[in-house]
C-alpha cells in the first residue's frame, strides 16, 4: 500500500481541485481544465501503480496447482482482514452513534480507486478534445473532477454514513452532468428522471441503514460486519437481552423477519437504484442525454456499479441470508436478460450501450447473489476498461459525425476512422467475452463473464436460490449482447453510409432505401455538415490506453481475482462462509458449462453478421414490419409508458388531489381566510381618507369640539 | 364706554370663527387656508394678551410673542411647501389636492 500522503492526495485532491470551476472568471476555463486533468490524471496513475504493485507483492503467495485447493477452504476462515483505515476526523460522535470522516484502504477499495481515477483521468483528458466547442468548459471539468472525489469518498468509507454522503454525492454529480445541457428539455427531463428514480433507491438505503443502527447498534463497516461473520450475541435498541445477530428476528412492518435479511433487502434497494437494475433501471438511458464523456465515467464504468461494490463489500451479510441473496440473483438474472432484449432494438448508439451497461451490472449482481462475489468485482474491474472504451468510442464516432447518434444514419465510417474502428471492435470482442476456454487466451470480458456463469452453474448446482435460472438467463443474455454488439459495429462502421448522401457520390445508389421518415429527426445535426473525420489525437490517446485495458486486464488479473490467488487478494475484503465453496466449484462444472458461452457468442455473431453484414436490408425489414416482439424491445417492454401511466400519473393525481384540498380548506380557512378578511377591512376603513383637508380639519375640530365639550360637562357644566 | 374683558374676547371669539368656517367653507385655494390658520392664532394671541392685562401678569404676553415667531415660521414653511407643490402640480387647488385620498 501507498503511503498515507498519497492516499490522502488520490481521494481529496481531486475534491479540492473542483472547487477551481469556482473561480474560474478570474482563472480561466484553460488552467481549470489543466489543473482537474493533472490532478485525476497523477491520481489514476498512482493508484493503478498501488494496485499493481499489491498485486505483485502477492508473488510469495502464488502456488499454482490444484493440491492448493484443498489448503484454501481451510484457509478461507483463517484469512484475517487486512485493511489500513486513516481517521481524517470525526464527524458525528452522539452517544453510540460514532462516524469518521476516514479512508479505508483494503482491497475492494484499491480495485476500486483504480477504476474509478483511472477512468476518470482518460475521460478528463479525453473531454478535452470531446468538448472542445462548449462554452462551460470549466464547469464540465468541475463537475467530473467533484464526481470523482465524491465517489473516492464513497468506496473508502469505513462506515455507513460517510458511504451515505458518497452515495448522494455521486447522485448530484451524475444529475449536474446529465443536465449538463440545461438549455434543452431533454437533457433536463433526463436529469431528474435520475435523481428522483435514484431517490426510490436511496429510500431502501437509508432504511437499511437504520436497520443496522437498530440491530447493532453502530454504523461503522469494521464492528458490524465482524459481528456477523463471528455471529455475536448484538442488543437492538430497544431489546433487554442479546440474540446471536444471524438468528436475530426483528419486528418490521408488522412481520417478524430475519434481521439480516430485513437489512440485506433494504440495503440492495439502495443498490438497485443505484445500479440501474431491473424496475430502478428507466433512467439509466435517459441519462444518456448527457455529454458522452459523462455516460462513459459515470453511466459505465463507476457510479452505476456502486450497488455491486455496496453488495461485495456487505458479503458477510449477503452470506447468511438466503431470501436477500436470492433477490439478488434473480433482479440481476432478469436484469441481464431484460437489457440486452431491449439492446437489439434500439438504434441511438448510445442507448445500445447504455442497454449493455444495464444487462453487464445484471451479471454482476447475480454473480454476487450466487455467493461468487470476487467473480462480480472481477467483471465490474473489466467492464469499467471495455465498456469505457465502448462509450468513448461511441463518443468519438458522435464527434466525428457532428453529433449524429442514430445508427440508421451511420454506416461505412470504419474507412473514415479507422483507429476508432479498432478501438470499437477491441470493446467489442473483450464484452461479448470471446476467449479460448482452458486456455489462457481471451480478452477481458472473457475472463470475467465466463467466471460468472461458471459460478452461477456452480451455484445452481449447490442449490443457491435461482442459481440455476440466472446461469440460463446468463447464457441467453451473452448470446444476445454479441447479437447487438455486433449489430452495433455493422451498423456504424460497415456498409454503405445512409444520410451523407451529398457528400458521397460512390454511395448513392446504395441510398434509395435510406431514410425519407427519418429525415423528420434529424434535430441532432447542428448545422456544420462535412465529411466524417477521425477524432484529435487527445480524443485516441484514452482509446488506446482503455484498448490495452481491455484486451489485458482479465488476462492479467485473473489469477489475482478469482482463481488461485484470490484468498491473499482479497485478504479478507470480501468475506465468504466455510459453506460457500462456489468460486471453487466452478472449476468442477461440466464441459458444456464452459464452452456454452463461447458457442452462443458465435452464434451471436453469425446471425448478426448474416443479417448486418451480408443482408443490411433485414434488420430494416423486421423494424419496419413492426412485429409484437420487436415492438416491446424498441419500446423497452413499455416500461416508461407504465411508470408514467401508474405512478407518474398517479402521484400527479394524488398531489393534484392535496393542492386542491391544502389550498381550498387550510389555506382558505388559515392564512388566506385571515388575509382576506384584515384585506376587507381595511379597504372599507380606507374609504374614510378623502385626501381632502378640509375634511381632515373638520374632524380635527369636531374631535376638539367633543371633547372639550365633555370635559366642561365633567368639570362641571355651567354652573 | 368701558372697554372690558368680554368685548376683547367676543372679538377673539368671533376671529376664531371666521378662521375654522374659512378652512371648512373654502374649496379653492390653499393659500387662504393658511390665511385662515393665520387668523385662528390672531384670536388665540389676542385671548392670551386680554387675559394677561386683566391678570396682570406678563406670561400670556411672552407667549404670545412665541406664538407670532412660530406663525411666521409656519407661514414660511407652508408657503414654501405651497410653491413647490405648485411647481410640481401646476395647480393648488383645494378640491385637487387628493393624494392621499384611499
Amino acid at each position: 500500500m501507498l503511503p498515507d500522503f498519497l492516499i490522502l492526495y488520490i481521494v481529496l485532491a481531486p475534491g479540492l481541485i473542483a472547487l477551481t470551476g469556482l473561480v474560474h472568471k478570474f482563472i480561466g476555463d484553460k488552467l481549470v481544465m489543466t489543473l482537474t486533468t493533472a490532478v485525476v490524471l497523477s491520481a489514476g496513475a498512482l493508484s493503478l501503480f498501488q494496485l499493481f504493485a499489491y498485486v505483485a507483492g502477492l508473488g510469495g503467495h502464488v502456488a499454482g496447482g490444484e493440491e492448493h485447493h484443498a489448503s484454501l477452504v481451510a484457509m478461507s476462515t483463517a484469512s484475517e482482514l487486512k485493511q489500513h483505515i486513516i481517521t481524517l476526523m470525526p464527524w458525528i460522535h452522539v452517544g453510540e452513534f460514532q462516524a469518521n470522516w476516514a479512508i479505508r484502504v483494503d482491497t475492494l477499495s484499491i480495485v476500486m480507486m483504480a477504476v474509478i481515477t483511472g477512468v476518470s483521468g482518460l475521460v478528463h483528458l479525453y473531454s478535452w478534445g470531446y468538448m472542445s466547442e462548449e462554452p462551460h468548459k470549466a464547469r464540465f471539468f468541475s463537475y467530473l473532477s467533484l464526481f470523482t472525489f465524491m465517489m473516492l469518498m464513497l468506496v473508502t468509507a469505513d462506515n455507513f454514513i460517510q458511504l451515505f454522503f458518497g452515495w448522494e454525492g455521486v447522485g448530484l454529480a451524475s444529475y449536474l452532468l446529465i443536465g449538463f445541457w440545461y438549455q434543452n428539455k431533454a437533457p433536463n427531463d433526463a436529469s431528474i428522471k435520475a435523481f428522483v428514480t435514484n431517490r426510490v433507491g436511496d429510500f431502501g438505503l437509508a432504511l437499511g441503514i437504520m436497520a443496522v443502527f437498530y440491530v447493532f447498534r453502530s454504523v461503522e463497516f469494521g464492528p458490524v460486519l465482524e459481528a456477523v461473520r463471528q455471529n455475536t450475541a448484538v442488543v437492538p435498541v430497544g431489546f433487554t437481552e442479546a440474540f446471536p445477530v444471524r438468528e436475530l428476528s426483528i419486528s418490521f412492518l408488522h412481520w417478524n423477519l430475519n434481521a439480516l435479511e430485513v437489512i440485506g433487502v433494504l440495503l440492495f434497494i439502495g443498490a438497485m437504484g443505484k445500479s440501474a437494475q431491473f424496475f430502478l433501471h428507466v433512467w439509466l438511458p435517459d441519462a444518456m442525454e448527457g455529454p458522452t464523456p459523462v455516460s462513459a465515467l459515470i453511466h459505465a464504468a463507476t457510479m452505476v456499479t456502486a450497488g455491486v461494490y455496496l453488495v461485495c463489500l456487505l458479503s458477510p451479510i449477503y452470506e447468511y441470508t438466503i431470501y436477500a441473496a436470492g433477490m439478488i440473483t434473480i433482479v440481476g438474472a432478469v436484469t441481464a436478460l431484460y437489457a440486452a432484449t431491449v439492446g437489439m432494438a434500439q438504434n441511438d448508439i448510445k442507448r445500445v450501450i447504455a442497454y449493455s451497461t444495464c444487462s453487464q451490472l445484471g451479471y454482476m449482481f447475480f454473480a454476487a447473489g450466487v455467493g461468487a462475489y470476487e467473480a462480480a468485482m472481477f467483471h465490474l474491474f473489466t467492464h469499467a476498461f471495455f465498456k469505457a472504451l465502448l462509450f468513448l468510442g461511441a463518443g468519438s464516432v458522435i464527434h466525428g459525425m457532428h453529433h449524429e447518434q442514430d445508427m440508421r444514419k451511420m454506416g461505412g465510417l470504419a474507412k473514415y476512422m479507422p483507429l476508432t474502428y479498432a478501438a470499437m471492435m477491441i470493446g467489442t470482442i473483450a464484452i461479448i467475452g470471446l476467449g479460448i476456454p482452458h486456455t489462457q487466451i481471451g480478452f477481458s470480458g472473457f475472463f470475467s463473464k465466463d467466471a460468472i456463469l461458471e459460478s452461477a452453474f456452480a451455484g445452481g448446482a449447490a442449490e443457491v436460490m435461482f442459481g440455476q435460472l440466472a446461469f440460463w438467463f446468463g447464457i441467453i443474455a451473452a448470446f444476445l449482447t454479441s447479437f447487438y454488439s455486433w449489430r452495433l459495429i455493422y451498423m456504424t462502421f460497415h456498409g454503405p453510409m445512409a444520410s451523407k448522401a451529398h457528400h458521397n457520390e460512390v454511395h448513392d445508389e446504395a441510398d434509395s432505401h435510406a431514410d425519407d421518415h427519418l429525415a423528420a429527426d434529424d434535430h441532432h445535426d447542428h448545422g456544420h455538415h462535412g465529411e466524417p473525420h477521425e477524432s484529435p489525437l487527445v480524443m485516441l490517446v484514452p482509446l488506446a490506453l482503455l484498448s490495452i485495458g481491455a484486451m489485458f486486464a482479465g488476462l492479467y488479473f485473473y489469477n489475482a481475482f478469482v482463481d488461485h490467488n484470490n484468498e491473499a487478494f482479497w485478504a479478507g475484503a470480501i468475506y465468504r462462509s466455510v459453506e460457500n465453496h462456489v468460486l471453487h466449484n466452478r472449476h468442477d462444472v461440466p464441459e458444456w458449462v464452459i464452452y456454452a458461452p463461447l458457442i452462443v457468442t458465435i452464434a451471436g455473431f453469425l446471425i448478426a453478421t448474416f443479417t448486418y453484414y451480408f443482408n443490411r436490408g433485414v434488420g430494416k425489414r423486421i423494424a419496419d414490419s413492426g412485429g409484437p416482439l420487436y415492438s416491446l424491445f424498441y419500446n423497452k417492454w413499455y416500461f416508461d409508458e407504465i411508470y408514467q401511466a401508474t405512478l407518474v400519473r398517479g402521484s400527479a393525481l394524488l398531489g393534484n388531489l392535496f393542492w386542491k384540498a391544502d389550498k381550498k380548506i387550510i389555506d382558505g380557512l388559515g392564512p388566506d381566510g385571515v388575509t382576506h378578511v384584515t384585506q376587507g377591512a381595511a379597504k372599507r376603513l380606507s374609504k374614510m381618507h378623502t385626501g381632502y383637508l378640509y375634511h381632515y380639519a373638520f374632524v380635527i375640530i369636531g374631535a376638539a369640539l367633543v371633547f372639550g365639550g365633555i370635559m366642561w360637562l365633567r368639570a362641571g357644566g355651567v354652573n | 364706554m368701558d372697554l372690558g374683558l368680554s368685548h376683547y374676547l367676543a372679538v377673539s371669539a368671533a376671529l376664531f370663527t371666521i378662521g375654522v368656517v374659512g378652512i371648512f367653507v373654502n374649496r379653492k385655494n390653499i393659500i387662504v387656508i393658511l390665511m385662515a390658520i393665520e387668523l385662528i392664532l390672531l384670536s388665540v394671541n389676542l385671548n392670551l394678551v386680554a387675559f394677561s392685562v386683566f391678570n396682570g401678569t406678563i406670561t400670556g404676553q411672552i407667549f404670545a410673542m412665541l406664538v407670532l415667531t412660530v406663525a411666521a415660521a409656519e407661514a414660511a414653511v407652508g408657503l414654501a411647501v405651497l410653491v413647490v407643490y405648485f411647481r410640481n402640480r401646476g395647480d393648488i387647488s383645494v378640491e385637487s389636492v387628493d393624494l392621499m385620498k384611499g
